[in-house]
């Protein structure tokens, strides 16, 4: 009898009820965008900020004491160099636990060179590097990707699986040595000489725009640093920093054995770069700061901004669902003074208007999760450009909000409820 | 006695040129016996219904008290009141009272229904149905039936409890004159079976079947025959 009423209020209050399935609907479709896209946010925030460079740096540990005692930081050319990284180690970046959130990454190496009598920096790096890794993984990595900002104003971008033998020529440079593609160039290294072909003129906006780029081979053979290195450069997708990340990254031996776990399987930048280093020989790798903060700040701040229009859209379902119920216990206050008058308990009335409003907010979180579900995607192509993952941590959050919204939006006419004398209602009062 | 009002009033606020308040009852005070029937009457807003709200423990006296078996009923919470209620008090309230949602035989059966299950009542609502002469209409919801069918339909469902005291306000206010024959022979049989009735009503011929006789005017209660 009791789920013969319930049906029969639902019914009967059709309107009413669609109304307050609305409301919710509405509330539960931006919660569950807001959430998706921000649990998801954070990956399509960095893949677009990988669009503008390395996040992290690996330098030979000896370097790294130097640049650290007097400060330096910046450039390649500001650093001291006077010990190298082995090539061959390379590859051991993509077999780190955060494997998968290695996006990209190219070793450099660079000499100062003579190109018709004038002193040019030359740097040797992959390009389009073809990696086959030893856990069967196949990748291209380099700056090609690593560099995508990079206008290159002729020719073209070096593919060293074609041709390793050319090289490009930053646009200042070409400008003052009259250098064009297609030209032949001859570099006078420190062991040795070559003559490339120039196949594309590049324009970065940097001191970059004065160098010359290379294979990597071709500048280890001009500089006679065979199968060395002097730095790495790697993009990775990060966690924003946190207190632990940024203890861990002072000194993780500091941790705790749970905390030193937390931070260990987080992809914190710190965490990446403590494993990076585990995997190479005598190396340092430490996050570009000011990408590695900006990253965070965007982050939290989108964050932030999701949270809050979650919260305000819950608050807007709240006041809807307060003001509905309120006006549905009103409308029916001479069927529950009646229920009351033949001895039903102020509980027990107030389970029948919860449990009518619970089964209505069923039904609109469920239609509202899939509708919030597809305003995600339209974000995520709009914003992104791509679509956002489903999350399956969002459902039980979205189903926790809408209970505890419809429970708090009910509080009123529940109130209303409890405060109805049968004898006043029923005698139309 | 079953049932007994002391000096019971209600106070509501109103402003006027004397007072911020007005008695809608006004010490007032009776006492219900088991197998009579008790009549009030009175012009309409005398306070017939507060004072008979206050007995049936539908609604709190501002002073006194309502003594039910020996218990102060308002000393009860909530929950004990809503039992006592279910189980010793039948209401027939004054307008058409019924839940659509329900059929005839439904409603007829709710009050039983709040506290046990539903189907043991089934003989007796349809015995109650037939007593007030809707037992064709069982099926029926109520949005299909006339003012004096859902009259009844309230009288029956204030019996399905067997109660000890029967509260009956206008219960015969929609009912044609063979109905409200039928209906105040009902409430006779009733309290020769025992139970005490209560009974509200404008209804002249209804006195040749009450007990005692109280008028309330103003708030204020009168015994006028007994």
């Amino acid at each position: 009898m009791f789920l013969r009423m319930v049906r029969g209020a639902l019914f009967r209050q059709k309107s009413k009820m669609i109304m307050i399935a609305f409301t919710i609907l509405l509330g539960a479709s931006l919660a569950t965008a807001m959430l998706n896209i921000m649990l998801d946010v954070g990956d399509k925030v960095n893949q677009e900020l990988k669009a503008y460079g390395a996040n992290i740096t690996v330098v030979p540990k000896e370097n790294s004491v130097i640049n650290d005692i007097y400060e330096l930081e910046g450039s390649e050319n500001d650093t001291i160099k006077s010990a190298y990284l082995k090539e061959d180690e390379i590859g051991k970046i993509k077999t780190i636990f955060w494997t998968y959130n290695i996006v990209d990454f190219a070793p450099f190496i660079d000499q100062q060179v003579k190109i018709g009598g004038k002193d040019v920096t030359m740097v040797g790096t992959w390009f389009n590097h073809h990696l086959s890794l030893s856990t069967g993984e196949e990748l291209d990595a380099g700056v090609t990707s690593l560099r995508s900002w990079w206008e290159i104003t002729d020719g073209e971008w070096l593919d060293e699986q074609k041709d390793a033998s050319g090289v490009m020529v930053g646009t200042l440079l070409a400008n003052e040595q009259g250098i064009n593609v297609g030209d032949s160039i001859k570099i006078d290294g420190s062991v040795s000489s070559k003559e490339l072909k120039v196949v594309g003129i590049y324009d970065c906006g940097s001191d970059e725009d004065e160098q010359i780029y290379v294979p990597l081979d071709t500048a280890q053979e001009i500089s006679g640093t065979d199968g060395l290195i002097s730095s790495v450069e790697v993009s990775a997708i990060t966690t924003p920093d946190n207190d632990l990340a940024r203890r861990a990254a002072k000194d993780p031996s500091s941790l705790s054995i749970a905390d030193y776990e937390t931070w260990y399987c987080t992809a914190y930048v710190s965490s990446i770069c403590y494993q990076i280093q585990e995997v190479m020989t005598d190396a340092v790798a430490s996050p570009v700061r000011q990408v590695a903060e900006s990253e965070g700040a965007i982050m939290e701040k989108t964050q932030l901004l999701m949270i809050l229009i979650t919260a305000l859209s819950l608050v807007g379902s709240g006041l809807g669902i307060s003001n509905l119920v309120t006006a549905s216990v009103m409308e029916r206050s001479n069927e529950i003074g009646l229920l009351k008058a033949i001895g039903a308990k102020d509980w027990a009335v107030s389970l029948l208007v919860l449990t009518e409003i619970m089964i209505t907010a069923v039904v609109g979180g469920i239609i509202g999760y899939f509708v919030g579900y597809g305003f995600a995607q339209i974000i995520g192509h709009t914003v992104f450009d791509s679509s956002i993952d489903m999350k399956l941590l969002v459902i039980p959050i979205v189903i926790i909000l809408i209970l505890v919204v419809t429970l708090l939006g009910s509080i009123p006419a529940i109130r209303t409820l409890l405060k109805m004398k049968p004898a006043e209602v029923l005698h139309g009062r | 006695m079953i049932l007994t009002a002391n000096d019971i009033s209600k106070k509501y606020s109103r402003k006027s040129k004397t007072a911020n308040f007005f008695y809608a009852v006004e010490n007032a005070c009776i006492e219900i016996e088991e197998g009579k029937i008790t009549e009030i009457v009175g012009r309409s807003g005398s306070g017939k219904t507060t004072f008979v709200s206050m007995l049936a423990g539908l609604l709190r006296p501002s002073s006194g008290t309502v003594t039910f078996a020996g218990k102060n009923i308002y000393e009860l919470d909530d929950k004990e009141l809503s039992i006592l209620r279910n189980e010793n008090f039948g209401v027939v309230p004054q307008g058409q009272t019924a839940i659509d949602s329900l059929t005839v035989l439904e409603n007829v059966k709710l009050p039983y229904a709040l506290y046990k299950k539903d189907d043991e009542a089934d003989a007796y609502a349809k015995e109650l149905l037939d007593k007030v002469g809707i037992s064709e209409l069982e099926d029926v919801y109520p949005n299909e039936l006339s003012g004096g069918e859902i009259k009844r339909l309230a009288i029956a469902r204030a019996l399905i409890n067997r109660p000890k005291i029967l509260f009956a306000d206008e219960p015969t206010a929609d009912l044609d004159d063979e109905n409200t024959e039928s209906v105040l022979k009902l409430f006779k049989e009733l309290a020769e079976e025992g139970m005490a009735v209560v009974m509200i009503t404008h209804e002249i011929g209804a006195r040749a079947y009450a007990d005692c006789i109280y008028r309330m005017s103003s708030g204020k209660l009168s015994i006028e025959s007994k």
